[in-house]
């Protein structure tokens, strides 16, 4: 039974119109007109007890409107969502004691008092055993460093301090269920690095279910195992990364540079991008051809002074997938210059000897 | 949306103007001699008075605007362009009074005219002269919205500044009370504060209270109270421009 | 008191409530400077009430047969009563900021009642200053009328008063819960406020005219904020008088107001939740 049910939900706002200039003013006043927006459409997904899953998606995605819909703040236009066995937005006091949510942008804190006093305070609004509290609140101290800046209001806090102390405030209750609505924006590495162990942690040893949203892949690559991409409301992928990079990231390039400026030649299993003085960039799909074999066949040939072996970001991946909605697809080796940073990086490793990296990659 | 807003506006206006109309009313049937003008006069004074007060509510949107920006720390996004600020937010307010003149005000004053005795101008000229002196009239508002707003860029954002100035308008401005009904102590402080060139100096020259020669010298003050006024708002927004790149943003 | 506003209200609801009141007192760091806006400004705004008041009356020795200490403590009750309202209630009136900066929503993440965290949320310490100098006027007047009231009387004031502060908690609920709809309501307050000041507050109803003074009485009741309560107190409506009932209304007009804002605040939650952005 998953802990997480979500079935067909659609979520529509209808939107006031506002009419630019002097008559557009007058005819807001008396004749108003609405637009109606889908920003979550027929979205479907279970997320069983104690999974991590990532959550992402451009600007605009549904990604914030479905998180609200799963903490309680709103109801879906149609279809069902159904947490822990309740409905969120219906048995709201008695869902938010299991639940622990984190929104980036927004504190959960009192803004101007020491952070301690507003665990004091919650420890009452969720009633929170004493023991309990006092040992979270020790065990949370120590895996996140929070003793450092316990004592300080809010406000002067740095954003990283600020939200590990956010997150410390999510788990004060020991909910069952942590909500992270694009906790690391703008948060300096060190304080993400913490966040990422801690999130782990607390994953494996009380079994809490993380649902995570971000624009940092990097991000998702350390910490998710399982991946759901929406765009305009609808899901566009749902599985673990590895699937992706399988799946859609078959390409790999790789990047020559030989010992003495050599003509252009083609190469079986592999096809020539580009070429400039002594480099040469080939493509190729890695699960139809072997990288040593490819460089030892070259080798052969000509001798090669450095080469290295680079594969998509998958950043540039998933801005495929969102390009192309219409659902699976299978990259074509042509379709390498269909990744705009991917032909960027082509185009910056030009003219300068240190090149694209002289890092050695085999897989 | 400032639908439900605006028709509760109007609402309010029509409910203002007319307790207005019934107070003066009452006041005068007591004691008629203390008024040196008419009944219709008077009452048209108070309604005018009320319907001035909401149509000139518009330039608050200075106020608000100004305090908002404090408060989101989007000031300095405004504090890096020293002078088109206020060259801005006069063409953009100007723009809002308009609007209230129009929605509001013309319909107030039909309204008044026609229901609750309200009387036009004592003649045309004083009627244009009063149309005159609606400019310098809102220019002081908008000026005097603009440096409150700019206490609050210097102090903190505190709602409770906007309100004194409100109670402050209301009466020196002469909305609340005539201001030749002041005693001599209030009435002095009455001439040297501003606020009367928003209320009390146009609507003497409505009523046909003032003179040819002393309505001139009327628009004159009010013309250099605004030139003044907003000479302030340049300075002190320059001033503020100035502490932000010393200080380094 | 209304339902939805009281949801799982109880001793430990109110225990949280004055926690949360303790955390908006303890967030106070501009306490000096709001102190002393705060005393400036009720002296300034007061003094500029008692002014147009004496101004008037200075040269009419009396309102439509109020006199001059009587016009002060009309406008002593209204002094207190609102603001009592200002010190625990004003911050309602700002529920559409509230909602823009997502504080609302951290409301309704919480297992508390989001009414009730909206009333913990802040408290208005210039209120206290308010009602000192409502008091004062309160207590001038009776002095100088020489009135002598015995407990009834002295318990009626307590109740109107109370009540004066939960009519315009009311009201500005009202007004304030259509901020889940348009997302703004402080301008619409201020507007319906309007009425209220420079009327209402120094003038007595029977100044005004029947359209005015039934529009006071029962569409926006400020009326009930001092007036019939004054008017009782001061002696000035015996038992036989037609209207001397209404000197006892004001605890029905809280209650009728507070259901209604209650209905509206119950619908424009579930407005919100339903199409907030």
């Amino acid at each position: 039974m998953p802990l997480i049910h979500v079935q067909s939900v659609t979520k529509q706002f209808r939107r006031r119109l506002r009419r630019e200039g002097f008559r557009g003013t007058f005819a807001n006043l008396f004749i108003p007109q609405y637009e109606a927006i889908t920003a979550v459409d027929q979205v479907s997904f279970a997320i069983e007890a104690g999974e991590i899953v990532g959550y992402i998606g451009p600007n605009g995605a549904g990604k914030s409107t479905t998180i609200k819909m799963l903490s309680g703040i709103l109801v879906p236009t149609s279809g069902a969502i159904e947490v822990l066995g309740l409905i969120p937005s219906r048995q709201r006091k008695q869902y938010a004691r299991q639940i622990g949510a984190v929104f980036g942008q927004r504190t959960s804190l009192w803004w101007d008092v020491p952070v301690i006093d507003s665990f004091y305070l919650l420890r009452d609004i969720y009633k929170v055993p004493e023991m309990q509290f006092q040992r979270n609140l020790a065990l949370f101290s120590d895996l996140l460093g929070l003793g450092e800046f316990i004592h300080v209001p809010v406000r002067q806090l740095s954003l990283g301090q600020r939200v590990l102390a956010d997150i410390t405030a999510a788990l004060l209750h020991d909910p069952a269920i942590l909500f992270l609505d694009e906790p690391t924006i703008g948060v300096d590495v060190v304080s993400k690095e913490r966040l990422r162990s801690f999130l782990r942690e607390i994953n494996q040893a009380r079994q809490v279910t993380i649902l995570l949203t971000t624009h940092d892949l990097n991000e998702i690559e350390k910490l998710c195992p399982r991946v759901l991409i929406i765009d305009h409301g609808h899901i566009l992928y749902d599985g673990s990364i590895e699937d992706i990079r399988t799946r859609y990231a078959s390409e790999r390039l790789l990047a020559i540079e030989f010992e003495d400026a050599i003509p252009d030649f083609s190469l079986e299993g592999a096809m020539l991008k580009r070429s400039q003085g002594r480099k040469k960039w080939f493509a190729f799909n890695r699960f139809e051809t072997s990288a040593t074999d490819l460089i030892a066949s070259i080798n052969l040939k000509y001798p090669v002074a450095d080469l290295t072996v680079t594969e998509p970001e998958i950043e540039d991946v998933i801005r495929l997938i969102y390009q192309d909605q219409a659902g699976r697809m299978k990259l074509e080796l042509n379709s390498f210059s269909a990744l705009p940073a991917w032909n960027a990086r082509l185009r910056s490793c030009t003219g300068r000897s240190s090149g694209c990296g002289y890092s050695i990659t085999w897989w | 949306m400032y639908r439900q807003e605006f028709w509760l506006r109007i609402l309010n206006n029509l409910v203002v103007m007319y307790g207005a109309y019934w107070l003066w009313n009452t006041l005068y049937d007591r004691q008629p001699q203390i008024f040196t003008i008419s009944r219709g006069q008077m009452i048209s004074y108070g309604m005018l008075a009320m319907l001035m007060g909401t149509v000139f509510y518009a330039s608050n949107q200075v106020r608000y605007y100004l305090m908002d920006q404090v408060r989101t720390g989007a000031i300095q996004m405004d504090l890096l362009r020293p002078l088109d600020l206020l060259f801005h937010l006069l063409a953009r307010n100007s723009g809002q009074m308009i609007f209230s003149v129009l929605t509001l005000g013309l319909p107030g004053f039909l309204a008044g005219a026609m229901f609750l005795e309200l009387r036009p101008p004592s003649s045309l000229q004083d009627g244009l002269l009063f149309l005159l002196s609606l400019a310098p009239a809102y220019l002081v508002s908008f000026a005097l919205n603009f440096l409150v707003g700019m206490i609050a860029v210097y102090t903190m954002n505190i709602q409770r500044i906007g309100w004194i100035y409100y109670s402050m308008l209301a009466f020196f401005s002469g909305q609340l009370v005539p201001l030749w009904f002041f005693p001599p102590f209030l009435a002095q402080m009455a001439y040297l504060l501003p606020f009367r060139c928003i209320i009390g100096i146009p609507l003497s020259i409505y009523i046909g209270k003032l003179t040819l020669g002393e309505t001139l010298s009327a628009l004159g003050l009010q013309a250099l109270w605004a030139a003044a006024l907003l000479a302030a708002c340049q300075i002190t927004w320059s001033r503020a421009h100035a502490r932000l790149t010393v200080q380094g943003g | 008191m209304p339902d939805s506003l009281c949801r799982g209200a109880d001793m430990d609801t109110l225990r949280i409530y004055f926690k949360l009141v303790g955390m908006a007192l303890k967030s106070m760091t501009q306490f000096r400077i709001d102190f002393l806006v705060g005393v400036v400004g009720v002296i300034i705004q007061n003094g500029v009430n008692l002014a147009a008041i004496g101004v008037i009356l200075g040269r009419f020795h009396d309102l439509a047969g109020w006199t001059v200490w009587e016009i002060v403590f009309l406008y002593g009750i209204w002094m207190v009563g609102n603001s009592l309202y200002s010190l625990l209630f004003l911050h309602l009136s700002s529920l559409d900021r509230y909602i823009i900066e997502g504080t609302f929503d951290r409301f309704l993440v919480r297992p508390l009642n989001p009414f009730l965290q909206l009333l913990g949320e802040d408290v208005n310490l210039n209120g206290i200053a308010d009602v000192i100098f409502g008091l004062a006027c309160l207590g001038l007047s009776i002095t100088n009328l020489r009135l002598t009231f015995n407990l009834l009387q002295w318990a009626y004031m307590v109740a109107a008063l109370l009540c004066a502060a939960l009519i315009e908690l009311g009201i500005t609920l009202f007004f304030a819960s259509t901020a889940f709809w348009t997302g703004r309501s402080g301008a619409l307050i201020n507007t319906v406020n309007q009425v209220n000041w420079n009327m209402t507050q120094q003038y007595p109803l029977e100044m005004f005219g029947r359209g005015f003074r039934v529009f006071v009485t029962c569409f926006i009741p400020v009326a009930f904020l001092n007036y019939y309560p004054t008017r009782w107190l001061l002696g000035k409506i015996t038992p036989g008088d037609p209207g001397y009932f209404l000197s006892f209304l004001p605890p029905l007009v809280a209650l009728l107001l507070l259901s209604a804002a209650s209905l509206v605040w119950a619908k424009g939650l579930r407005q919100y939740t339903s199409t907030g952005s």
